[in-house]
């Protein structure tokens, strides 16, 4: 067993073990576990995508679910303008990053109280926008897409990205770039007294986390085939981002996933009793985590390890 | 090399600096001396471009030259590119990284790989590092990290230096080392090094020049000797208690 | 056509005047606890609410004065302590103002339901020389002045309202005056809160609202404190009053919707340009 916990490449097992077990679901298992899977990759996706912008940067964004709402919208468009599959979800990604580069523009030099502002304004601004351009978005009624792909498709292409993007973090925060981001977290006044552009650095991360977002969106219309704008920009789904990675364990490589996981066996456990209340609960569950159990489950589990080996 | 021209700085309702004219040749070792609240670390915030958050960095009226570019309204991390290095009065390691990861990140802005890791070895080597290269910062006396600090802000190779209270916390044969080496990267690295301090006696024995300030005004300049008797310095240290220098 | 600018003009500056005190109860609790409380259009909503039962049950909102404030201060007792913990972290008090953002907004979904609601009362239009306004609107406007000029006078002269900056400003040496940090933080607090409810009861007199007209109300309110300053009580009223004379021209000139974004695009804008905002706030 100790030769076990002290072989060095046992994270990178457990990581492939776990991902093998999602395609080994998606080709063997029933509707209802295509399903579950496809919705986990995408949450996984959206919380890593929260993440390297909560927990990397420490500049939380309250409005992340606008990138998968522009990703869903951009792709839907496009998809009935007659655009082919991959590239409709890649502007989708590409339209994500370019309003996070507005935003990015005007919240990343000044401290993270305007970036969360920004975040919070852009998300209700754009529902209201999304609502308004009738013509081009279906306005509050929503916008239908004849199916494109079957469940099992999907859930497959979601899977692989969220793998892809998984193995992108954990290179990163192991990275000397990811040293760099740490060192940012640290102390941004010395970082820039090094030469270091802080700037360019956020800026760049919260367009990958853009990017992966609005690649999720895009997945979730081509599996649902419609989206509104109440669905698009829901706060709820940010707060969903927010929980599970806050449970997992923010700013941690890993914390996204684990997060995810519990966060959905045990909703599809338990939410499923209280349909009303719910979303009351997910607040409190926050508030709870907040105050008391800021590091997650990697952060019980480092306090667990230390414990038993004093 | 370093030209202040007529910088005032005010903020938080008080004026920091007024009407400062301050210059630094090439090669040459300068003191800032004066007592608690004369504008000492504003003017290096100034002059770098490194403000505390939510101050803007721009002077309110003046400008600042560096080798002739006029960096008055520059963004911090362009001045220090430009080959001014800091280190601050409070030790700013990054606490969640290591000896070696502080020095590699000193050197973030180059692009030689190998030659980055030639230098970090370098460095540890002399500063007497390399025991401790692998260990969080966190951990470390304060001392040590200080000196980790300047090793960072040098690997670098700045051609100004601005030290920031470099001796707070210092005791014993690092004080010796600080002074050594602040000579060594003048005389061997070509370094104009600017220090603010209030330890006059270990300042003294790093630079020539000296310059007084007061309430945000240059009150005095001229050598050690010079500028300890004159009265205006002794008016504005009254009451302080570390204005007691030795040889 | 003068007539009806006219019209436009007053209406807008009283709108405007209610979003300065919005935001000043924003700008506040920011000024108190450093952190921006994101549930702070959810408070306004629930004494817009409060208000709304009050008038219905005593036929006469006004009670609310009295009824608002002790509800408002139990709250605050219940919130202060979680705030007071997560003092001086940023990123933890933002998480946490969200939550309760969230979690009032569901509970008020639950409580109050979805759907908009609106008072009727006092609503004989008073005729001053052309321009038509209903009598609440100008009771609104003016008890809005009243307790605007209260709250810059309380904070800038009171005794209360120095020991509270003192407090702010330098807390260590505030503790050894023998001021009692914790306390008059609490008294900031839920004066701010106080004043949030106080404000969503003006707000029911003139205008239909829903529990989700809480997230546009905050909106709004963040416009106005960046427009303003962070922090800035000056700042918010002359930019809640441009807020408001703004919205209304747009909503008559082009499009009632586009308004709306209105609170958007000065923030993306203001941001960009001036971060500090036209009176300078925290960065």
């Amino acid at each position: 067993m100790r030769r076990f916990w002290g072989l060095k490449q046992w994270p990178w097992i457990v990581r492939m073990g776990f991902i093998a077990l999602l395609y080994l679901l998606i080709y063997f298992g029933r509707p209802y576990f295509k399903s579950f899977v496809f919705s986990l990759a995408m949450f996984a996706t959206l919380s890593m995508a929260w993440n390297l912008v909560g927990g990397f940067l420490g500049y939380v964004s309250f409005g992340h679910v606008m990138f998968w709402g522009i990703g869903a919208y951009v792709t839907a468009i496009l998809l009935k303008l007659g655009w082919s599959l991959p590239l409709a979800l890649l502007s989708g990604g590409i339209v994500s990053m370019t309003v996070a580069v507005i935003i990015g523009m005007s919240t990343l030099k000044l401290s993270g109280v305007y970036f969360a502002i920004g975040t919070l304004a852009a998300a209700e601004g754009l529902k209201i926008l999304a609502a308004y351009l009738k013509n081009i978005t279906g306005g509050g009624g929503g916008f239908y897409l004849p199916p494109v792909l079957d469940l099992q498709t999907c859930a497959l292409l979601m899977c692989t990205v969220c793998a892809a993007f998984y193995v992108v973090l954990c290179y990163l925060s192991n990275s000397k770039y990811g040293k760099l981001i740490q060192a940012i977290r640290d102390d941004e006044q010395a970082a820039v007294a090094l030469g270091i552009h802080v700037f360019q650095v956020r800026l760049r991360v919260f367009l990958l986390s853009a990017l992966f977002a609005g690649l999720a969106g895009g997945f979730y219309m081509i599996n649902t085939s419609f989206i509104n704008p109440a669905t698009a920009f829901d706060i709820s789904i940010t707060v969903r981002m927010l929980v599970m990675t806050l449970l997992g364990g923010i700013g941690t490589a890993d914390g996204p996933i684990i997060g995810t996981t519990f966060y959905m066996i045990i909703s599809e456990l338990l939410w499923v009793r209280f349909p009303e209340i719910h979303k009351i609960m997910l607040g409190i569950l926050l508030v709870i985590m907040v105050l008391f159990a800021r590091g997650g489950i990697i952060d019980l589990a480092r306090r667990v390890k230390v414990h038993v080996s004093s | 090399m370093l030209v202040v021209d007529h910088v005032t700085k005010l903020y938080g309702g008080i004026v920091a600096l007024s009407n400062v004219t301050l210059q630094v040749s090439e090669r040459e070792l300068v003191g800032i001396i004066g007592p608690n609240g004369a504008g000492k670390t504003t003017l290096l915030n100034v002059i770098t471009g490194v403000m505390p958050p939510g101050i803007p960095r721009r002077p309110d009226g003046g400008k600042i030259f560096f080798k002739g570019v006029d960096i008055s309204s520059w963004p911090a991390w362009k001045i220090a590119r430009l080959g001014i290095g800091r280190t601050f009065q409070a030790v700013r390691c990054f606490q969640s990284l290591t000896v070696f990861d502080n020095l590699y990140l000193g050197l973030w802005i180059q692009k030689n790989e190998k030659e980055k890791k030639r230098k970090i070895t370098e460095l540890l080597e002399f500063f007497q590092l390399k025991e401790i290269a692998n260990a969080p910062i966190a951990r470390l006396p304060v001392g040590t990290q200080r000196i980790i600090e300047i090793a960072r802000t040098v690997i670098n190779e700045p051609k100004l230096l601005l030290l920031d209270e470099p001796f707070a916390g210092i005791v014993g044969s690092d004080c010796y080392k600080i002074i050594a080496l602040v000579h060594q990267l003048n005389k061997e690295h070509n370094m104009t090094i600017m220090v603010v301090e209030h330890r006059l006696q270990e300042l003294f024995n790093c630079v020539n020049r000296v310059i007084v300030m007061h309430e945000g005004r240059v009150i005095a300049e001229g050598l050690a000797n010079e500028v300890i008797s004159n009265p205006a310095v002794k008016i504005a240290y009254l009451g302080e208690s570390d204005v007691s220098v030795g040889s | 056509m003068t007539l009806i600018y006219g019209n436009l003009l007053t209406h807008g500056v009283i709108l405007g005047l209610l979003y300065a005190l919005q935001a000043v109860g924003l700008n506040m609790i920011w000024g108190v606890l450093r952190v921006v409380n994101l549930s702070h259009g959810d408070m306004l909503i629930y004494g817009a609410f409060l208000s709304y039962y009050i008038w219905t049950v005593l036929h006469n909102p006004f009670w609310g004065l009295l009824i608002i404030p002790p509800l408002f201060v139990c709250c605050s007792v219940l919130i202060f302590p979680l705030f007071f913990q997560l003092l001086g972290k940023e990123m933890e008090s933002l998480l946490l103002s969200f939550g309760l953002s969230y979690i009032l907004t569901n509970a008020g979904i639950y409580i109050f339901g979805p759907q908009f609601q609106s008072l009727h009362y006092l609503e004989q239009i008073i005729n001053l020389g052309g321009i038509y306004l209903t009598l609440n609107k100008i009771i609104s406007a003016f008890l809005t002045i009243v307790i605007i000029v209260n709250i810059f006078v309380f904070l800038k002269y009171s005794r209360y309202g120095v020991m509270l900056r003192a407090v702010v400003e330098e807390s260590s040496l505030a503790a050894m005056r023998g001021i009692n940090t914790r306390f008059v933080l609490f008294m900031g607090f839920s004066l701010a809160v106080v004043l949030t409810g106080i404000t969503g009861l003006l707000y029911s007199l003139s205008y239909a609202f829903s529990i989700f007209s809480g997230q546009q109300l905050l909106l709004k309110c963040f416009a106005v404190s960046v427009l303003g300053g962070l922090g800035n009580m000056l700042g918010s009223l002359v930019a809640g009053v441009f807020l408001g004379l703004s919205e209304s021209l747009l909503a008559y000139c082009i499009d009632a919707h586009l308004a709306e974004l209105l609170s958007f695009l000065v923030i993306i804008v203001v941001l960009l340009v001036k971060p500090e905002g036209i009176f300078g706030g925290r960065r």
